[in-house]
């Protein structure tokens, strides 16, 4: 019996697996434990109710690699977590744990690691996509006694935690893709800045360390070898700017996380001014990878520019949400139709966003895009981290471009003009339009705004911000266009443009709204018609949430239809 | 407090470090707190309240006995966060960031908590605290505790072999996902019962 950390189908947890058969149990209860062990373990039984369903043959499916969700993806960094118990060291060197960092040290000159991982072709997967190991070059050849490396785990995207299973799940490989990398670097001292948000994965990572250092992987003369290195753990303090390279390094030196100006580059004046290389965890984590296999073998995964795989966290209005690995050149129809199951409820799909608040919406006639780190940032949006929200046709494009301007605007340190009082201005002028008081000029406005921000700004908060506004505008114009003239919203999402309206002919009368409406603003008797009461109602939908599906007399109105039954509704009132 | 400050360095790198400790031990940094950490790292009480506030972790009142923790993530924003968010903010009377007049509750956002799965993920601190109290005494045996020996290259080749070896007539392993998604969905429980992982190995 082994807890090992995330297999990644988050959907249909808690997940069981029993190997060496790979049997696939799904979302099993307390009670099913016991007959997990005597009929499957003992009897070797499967048990039918516990294994998953493919929607689409409805067909039931044992193993695990034959369930669609895993399928059609590639996972050589994500899947060694259905097989570690992360607090167990030993479970990582079964799987060759450590293997890579002995060849390193006694076989292999620092120059020689740089070229291997340059060959590979791995590009930073924090979000920018800079080559590593020519990231790694250019800090090696600063000269200087001291030298740190980072390992950046403030996945602060909401919507994407790929990092944070790693780090949870299999925190090994990121220390050893960091250990190889400092002596790559020649970097003596190294810090895993995590987000506070993450308990779970600062304690995990805690205790690898340890395990580490106990056995020799980190200290004086690691393996017995010349070479020596320590990695602390920095708990972040929650800051969405902490994890842009040179506010990280303002927040471990105990200061506020304000960016600054580069040059000089983090490689060249870094962490208390000694040169510093950062990457992302799940970066360093491809890196034992690539110095077992070889960069040759890595290079064939991927397209020209951008190598390997890429860990997507695929979230929202999508079936099968969780984490998913692919190969970088997979189209984005494979992942959302084939991997994630389509949309929820049989939906209409409307875009998805990538990038998180520095990413962009892509719409549906997109879907055949093939993804890696250009085609992304061609289309207006970005890699990023590789968060993935699935958005279908109930929700509206202007109050997402609003809400990621919300967040920005939250998270602006407040250093430079343009990031800080700019984005306060889009999001004014946003909120504005979702109330129904967008002006026509609105849209040429926040264009104006949208790239004075991104020129002006110190820093990749501030550069990105932006981003979704400029991609709903270039995709989801006509959304924009009913909110601001006909005051409509075609997703029926805006709480000050819609209202809630009971069909008559539909209501049979059986208090369930009634007795749910949080402000009593619903009206009626047993088996009689019941009526909102549009001053009372706060908008919160808990009507339509609950008026039973075979009933459905609940409805949403926008634009000229809600005027229409707004003046229907006054002037019954005024006769009676 | 005192105790806090020896056992630090008096280092500014350490100012975060101290700053979480107080906030977990006190639940919020009074400017009692600041002075002596000001004495103690010899910088300014302006230069902490500076980055005391600048980080969200950190709260110069004292938070309600419940804390709610409502994620607004992207995934919980589209699928309805605003309105969970709402109703708390109706029910408790307060906003986002205030503590109820009785000291019950403080309300709170957070951007993602990266439980993108259990949208919306409401995190209440009475639940939590309810859990700490039934799981409380039950502790982990086995890896923390086992004694590691230090090891060098040739020997990691070994080892490795051992660890098979002695896995050889591990016929069936059951694994079970502990990741916070299934987490969040009952697992801890599950492992509970099955008890084995408790008990050491089987």
């Amino acid at each position: 019996m082994r807890t090992t950390g995330c297999h990644g189908f988050c959907e249909r947890g808690p997940i069981t697996v029993i190997q060496p058969d790979g049997i696939f149990y799904q979302r099993v209860k307390l009670e099913d434990v016991a007959e997990v062990v005597t009929e499957t373990i003992r009897n070797k039984k499967i048990i039918d109710r516990l294994l998953y369903i493919d929607p689409r043959t409805g067909k039931k499916i044992i193993k695990e690699k034959e369930v669609p969700f895993y399928k059609k993806q590639k996972r050589i960094i994500f899947g060694n977590n259905g097989f570690i118990d992360p607090t167990d060291i030993e479970d990582y060197i079964a799987l060759d744990g450590y293997k890579a960092l002995a060849k390193v040290l006694f076989d292999m000159t620092a120059d020689e690691v740089i070229a291997e991982v340059k060959d590979s072709g791995l590009r930073g997967r924090g979000g920018a996509g800079f080559l590593a190991g020519l990231k790694w070059e250019i800090c090696r050849n600063v000269s200087s006694d001291v030298k740190y490396i980072i390992c950046n785990a403030d996945e602060g995207d909401p919507g994407a935690y790929m990092d944070r299973s790693l780090l949870e799940g299999n925190p090994h490989s990121v220390i050893e893709g960091m250990i190889i990398g400092a002596y790559a670097i020649g970097a003596s001292e190294g810090y895993i800045y995590v987000r506070m948000e993450y308990p779970l994965a600062v304690k995990n990572i805690t205790l690898a360390l340890e395990q580490a250092r106990e056995m020799g992987f980190l200290g004086d003369s690691i393996l017995g070898s010349e070479f020596s290195f320590d990695i602390h753990v920095f708990k972040g303090a929650g800051a969405f700017v902490s994890g842009e390279e040179t506010s990280m390094m303002a927040s471990i030196e105990g200061r506020r996380a304000f960016p600054r100006q580069r040059p000089p580059f983090p490689a060249q004046e870094g962490l208390w001014g000694k040169p510093t290389n950062i990457n992302n965890v799940e970066t360093w984590a491809n890196i034992p990878l690539i110095l077992n296999k070889g960069a040759d073998w890595y290079s064939h995964i991927g397209t020209r520019k951008s190598k390997g795989t890429k860990i997507f966290s695929l979230v929202g209005k999508i079936n099968n949400t969780g984490l998913v690995e692919v190969p970088m050149g997979i189209s984005l129809r494979e992942i959302i139709y084939e991997i994630g199951g389509g949309i929820k409820d049989g939906k209409k799909f409307k875009a998805v966003q990538t990038g998180g608040p520095s990413g962009g919406c892509i719409p549906a006639d997109m879907l055949d895009l093939t993804i890696d780190f250009d085609t992304l940032t061609k289309a207006g949006s970005m890699m990023g981290s590789g968060g993935m929200i699935v958005m279908d046709e109930d929700t509206c494009m202007v109050d997402v471009a609003r809400y990621f301007l919300e967040f920005t605007q939250e998270e602006s340190c407040g250093k430079c003009v343009p990031c800080r009082v700019g984005t306060r201005q889009l999001v004014e002028i946003l909120t504005r339009i979702t109330k129904g008081r967008g002006e026509e000029r609105d849209i040429q406005k926040l264009q104006d705004l949208a790239k004075t921000i991104k020129a002006g700004s110190l820093c990749g908060l501030g550069q990105t911000a932006p981003n979704p506004v400029l991609t709903t505008l270039r995709y989801f114009e006509n959304e924009y266009e009913a909110h601001i003239n006909q005051k409509s919203c075609p997703a029926l999402v805006c709480k000050d443009l819609i209202i809630y309206h009971i069909d008559p002919k539909k209501c049979v009368g059986c208090l369930l709204c009634l007795k749910n409406c949080p402000v009593d603003a619903i009206s009626g008797e047993r088996k009689q018609v019941h009526v909102i009461d549009q001053d009372l109602c706060i908008k919160c939908g808990a009507c339509l949430d609950v008026c039973p599906p075979k009933v459905s007399a609940v409805v949403r109105y926008t634009g000229k239809k809600k005027e229409r039954v707004l003046k229907n509704v006054q002037s019954k009132r005024a006769k009676k | 407090m005192k105790k806090l400050l020896t056992e630090s360095e008096a280092n500014q790198r350490d100012l975060i470090h101290i700053l979480h400790k107080v906030q977990a031990e006190m639940g919020y940094i009074s400017p009692e707190a600041i002075a002596a950490i000001s004495k103690h790292l010899k910088i300014s009480e302006n230069e902490i309240y500076g980055v005391l506030t600048f980080y969200k972790a950190f709260s110069l009142k004292p938070r309600g006995e419940h804390l709610v923790t409502i994620c607004m993530g992207t995934a919980c924003h589209v699928r309805g966060a605003p309105r969970i968010l709402d109703e708390f903010k109706r029910g408790l009377c307060i906003e986002p960031g205030e503590t109820s007049e009785d000291n019950l509750f403080t309300l709170e956002t957070v951007n993602c908590v990266g439980a993108s799965w259990t949208v919306e993920d409401q995190r209440c601190g009475q639940a939590d605290r309810r859990n700490k109290e039934k799981f409380k005494g039950i502790k982990r045996e086995g890896n923390s505790i086992k004694k590691m020996e230090k090891i060098n290259a040739t020997r990691l080749e070994e080892l490795k072999a051992e660890i098979l070896d002695s896995r050889k007539d591990q016929k069936t392993c059951i694994t079970v996902c502990g990741g916070t998604g299934c987490h969040a969905s009952d697992v801890f429980r599950l492992q509970m019962l099955s008890g084995m992982r408790l008990r050491g190995r089987s």
